[in-house]
């Protein structure tokens, strides 16, 4: 597909699945009732916009900072998700929580997400340490290094259950599924300090992700300072993805399938991949969170459930394929 | 010019290199001859400041190289590795373009720098082709045709580390004279190779390397002796005088 295409039809994709997502759910709504003073304006106003806008960011924030990952681990199947960055942002993140108890509020609601942002930089550069070696990332390394960090955060935050007050309980068991019901202004506030610099920045890297994935050293030959780049896209990556779970929880797979997806339409150049990336990302989270309140309306599903459904298979597709490659896997 | 003093470098307590001088001159051509293990990748290693030696200094004039500004470095400095570890599917066309990154050129001109190299390297009909997909050959022509296309005006000093380990006849010959045009334009160009009919070919200044210790360095007629190059391959290796030049005939393991 011609690449301007493709990102013109991504762009006017956008309002679509924006208007679609401001009139789903139980209530129904019509243009004239938002601006009066009614339930429908209430609706409107309190729970559907920052709830989309929340998606938006969280999609474009999740699937910009996989295709960063995945370009700094030089491995296609680097996804936060997976490697146990999110994992490790929600634990340090639910840590905090039962810790202080209601104290957490302090800070107007910054602390969780700045737990989350350290438990964040903390896994990244553990796996980081473990993955990369003398000759290369390990790609065995750095998926095992997933699963080890993974099954630590689940039995961290499974444990946690137990000193926790009912209230923080139901926090807890929606951060293992990833949501997006509890979305507020306050909330969006928060995200947005975190998640402006994140989606400004890493675009700006594009060519210097390029040159990294020539190798390390002949990035370095080609003029890259390796070691500070390496460093900033680990803070952008974690910062960006250790804000979104702390205010959504863990949303699988969206840093692994739309990167993907648009580097089968437009290939692996990250000046566009970037960009592009942030923007499926999110309408396809938009989408997903349309799905999560129609498929047993008027309940919803937790939205990380619908991204992992179809994430899960994905994945497992990508495997299959990469072994008839016999590529890098 | 490149100057490299009483280099020495060890890793995990085995000595890697000891005590290396060395000057690249520009316009020459030097290449670097070894068995496996010798020290040649680590030299070139520390030629290019990718690594810091234990001891001695490597000077690209007058500068320690690995206290150079990455950029400017980059800017006099190109260098082929062995390893290329690029497995993302980018088009040839889009891998050429980024060695020259550090020229900063404009898109137009770099589009006309990508082409013009793609042609120099008779890469012009895989141009749309993804990297992926090729020969390890073709993959090693991209390559290198990615790092001549760094070097610019201001280049001084060329690398190469194996660059025509997985090339046919047609491109080693090649390449070998698009390292000579480099030389002619003043830079100081450094290349390893096994093919000892190559280096013979190539070579200005022949620098043997036995156990990470210099063994000779010099013209190839003074360095390039039968029972030197005996010695040091462990392989009986004999010298056959031609009009173009002497060539080499290894005969039989024993």
């Amino acid at each position: 597909m011609n690449k301007t295409k493709t990102s013109l039809l991504l762009w006017l994709s956008l309002p679509v699945v924006m208007i679609l997502s401001l009139i789903t759910g139980p209530v129904s709504l019509d243009l004239m009732s938002i601006f009066g003073d009614s339930v429908a304006s209430q609706v409107f106003w309190q729970l559907r916009m920052p709830r989309l806008l929340l998606t938006l960011l969280a999609g474009a924030v999740l699937a910009m900072t996989g295709a960063a990952a995945q370009s700094l681990f030089r491995n296609p199947l680097a996804d936060p998700g997976l490697i146990g960055i999110s994992a490790g942002a929600a634990l340090s993140a639910g840590i905090v929580m039962v810790l202080l108890g209601s104290s957490v509020a302090l800070l107007g609601g910054l602390l969780l997400p700045l737990a989350a942002f350290a438990g964040g930089v903390a896994t990244t550069l553990l796996v980081a340490r473990l993955a990369v070696t003398l000759q290369g990332v390990s790609v065995t390394n750095m998926l095992l290094c997933g699963i080890a960090i993974n099954a630590i955060a689940l039995a961290g935050l499974g444990g946690l259950k137990y000193f926790a007050a009912d209230n923080e309980l139901r926090q807890l068991s929606f951060w293992l599924l990833g949501s997006l019901n509890h979305s507020r202004w306050q909330d969006l506030l928060v995200l947005l300090v975190a998640a402006l610099p994140v989606l400004w920045l890493l675009p700006r890297y594009g060519q210097k992700l390029n040159l990294l994935l020539l190798g390390e050293q002949q990035a370095s030959l080609l003029g890259l300072d390796v070691v500070r780049c390496k460093r900033v896209m680990i803070l952008l990556i974690a910062l960006g993805v250790g804000a979104v779970v702390a205010l959504t929880g863990i949303i699988g797979f969206v840093g692994l399938v739309v990167p993907h997806l648009v580097r089968l339409m437009t290939g692996p150049d990250n000046r566009r991949l970037l960009p592009l990336s942030g923007l499926l990302g999110a309408v396809l989270l938009t989408v997903a969170d349309i799905l999560s309140r129609l498929l047993v309306s008027p309940a919803e599903l937790p939205v990380g459930i619908v991204t992992a459904l179809v994430g899960g298979p994905f994945f497992l597709l990508l495997l299959t394929r990469r072994k008839q490659e016999s590529g890098i896997c | 010019m490149l100057i490299a003093n009483h280099l020495s470098l060890s890793r995990n307590g085995k000595s890697l290199l000891q005590d290396i001088n060395l000057q690249l001159n520009p316009g020459e051509v030097t290449v670097l001859l070894g068995p496996n293990g010798a020290g040649k990748s680590s030299l070139l290693g520390l030629l290019s400041g990718l690594h810091p030696p234990d001891s001695g200094s490597v000077f690209l004039e007058k500068q320690s190289v690995s206290g150079l500004d990455p950029h400017l470095r980059a800017l006099y400095l190109a260098m082929y590795t062995q390893q290329q570890p690029l497995n993302f599917p980018f088009r040839v066309d889009e891998v050429v373009a980024l060695g020259c990154y550090p020229l900063q050129l404009d898109s137009i001109a770099t589009a006309e720098r990508v082409s013009n190299y793609l042609a120099q390297y008779e890469l012009g009909s895989l141009a749309q082709r993804q990297y992926t997909s090729l020969s390890g050959g073709e993959q090693q022509r991209v390559q290198v045709a990615r790092v001549m296309a760094q070097v610019g005006d201001q280049c001084q000093i060329l690398l190469l580390d194996e660059p025509v380990s997985e090339m046919d006849l047609r491109y080693q010959q090649l390449l070998l004279q698009r390292i000579r045009e480099v030389a002619i334009n003043g830079v100081a160009v450094c290349c390893v190779l096994h093919d000892l009919n190559l280096a013979a070919q190539l070579a200005d200044q022949i620098v043997l390397l036995q156990n990470g210790q210099m063994l000779a360095s010099g013209p190839v007629d003074e360095v390039m002796i039968e029972k030197t190059l005996s010695d040091l391959y462990q392989v009986s290796v004999r010298k056959v005088e031609a009009e173009s030049g002497p060539f080499f005939i290894s005969e039989g393991y024993k």
